[in-house]
């Protein structure tokens, strides 16, 4: 029996998210051009090895210009088409929600939210699904192979 | 410090611990018949916690009657338990529409059920008849039997 030594490290025992302990993170709301900035914005994420748990949620300010992304706790293996998570979409200001799935973007690092639509309209942009204003939110949560 | 036992990554219980990822391919079936797909997937397992992704890209016929997926691990059933969810999309109309997936008839296999709608069971001509380029994605996360 080998002498105990703390803390275990990975090579010890496969991660100490085995203790089931979240982290908190700092999710990142991005567009393509004109970024936005963010009223508020916090996640907790859990990593047993290469499986990703996490949660979030983002409050916009400056709404900026372009298709909206948000990062990734930890970079994700990248499969074409890969859905990471689920959350939803809310606009404060009539108090309407879409229900979204979360589609990883090629480079692992960030997602969008997709929703029930027809061509550009399944994605949020500044005007998509509806013209983004101070206090509107995007919530979710993620479960997703790390790279 | 006596009498504990110190695992390695090598000697843990079980290789489900690990949460580490494999490839699996999914089997999309059907009702009646079965439609042309061609499938993939990836899953972990960690302790009795399945988490699985699966991707149905349509190659042909939209075969006949309603959906089923296969899942990588039996799982454990329970009537109408929510197992996952995911998307749909139809290529031609370039449509996306989301859905959640159950076990709705045992551990084996998930149904896709889709809201708004009263015709909620996805199937050959539903929400549109699946040609050559749709796909299903999902996701699932239940336990394992």
């Amino acid at each position: 029996m080998p002498d105990p030594t703390y803390p275990f490290t990975d090579t010890r025992m496969p991660g100490n998210a085995v203790s089931g302990a979240w982290t908190s993170w700092l999710p990142n709301l991005t567009t393509s051009s004109n970024q936005p900035t963010m009223l508020a914005r916090k996640g907790q994420y859990l990593q047993i090895n290469k499986t990703i748990f996490a949660n979030f949620s983002v409050t916009i300010n400056a709404i900026g210009t372009g298709a909206y992304y948000i990062s990734v706790p930890v970079t994700a293996a990248y499969y074409t088409d890969q859905n990471v998570g689920y959350g939803y979409l809310f606009d404060v200001n009539p108090g309407q929600l879409y229900v979204c799935v979360l589609r990883l973007d090629t480079n692992g690092t960030r997602f969008r939210h997709f929703f029930d639509g027809t061509g550009v309209n399944i994605a949020p942009t500044s005007a998509v699904p509806f013209v983004w204003s101070a206090g509107d939110l995007f919530y979710g949560f993620l479960n997703y192979e790390a790279a | 410090m006596t009498g504990e036992t110190y695992y390695t990554s090598a000697t843990i219980p079980g290789d489900a611990v690990t949460g580490v990822w494999t490839d699996w391919t999914p089997v999309c079936s059907a009702a009646t018949t079965a439609p042309a797909t061609s499938n993939s997937g990836r899953y972990t397992q960690i302790g009795k916690c399945i988490c699985a992704w699966f991707k149905i890209n349509f190659t042909g016929s939209a075969g006949s009657g309603r959906y089923w997926v296969s899942v990588p691990v039996l799982g454990v059933y329970g009537p109408d338990q929510i197992s996952g969810y995911g998307w749909l999309y139809d290529s031609s109309a370039q449509q996306l529409v989301t859905y959640d997936s159950r076990f709705d008839v045992d551990g084996t296999k998930i149904g896709l059920y889709r809201g708004g709608t009263t015709n909620y069971t996805v199937g050959d001509n539903n929400p549109w008849v699946w040609a050559n380029g749709d796909v299903i994605f999902g996701q699932l996360n239940y336990e394992a039997v």
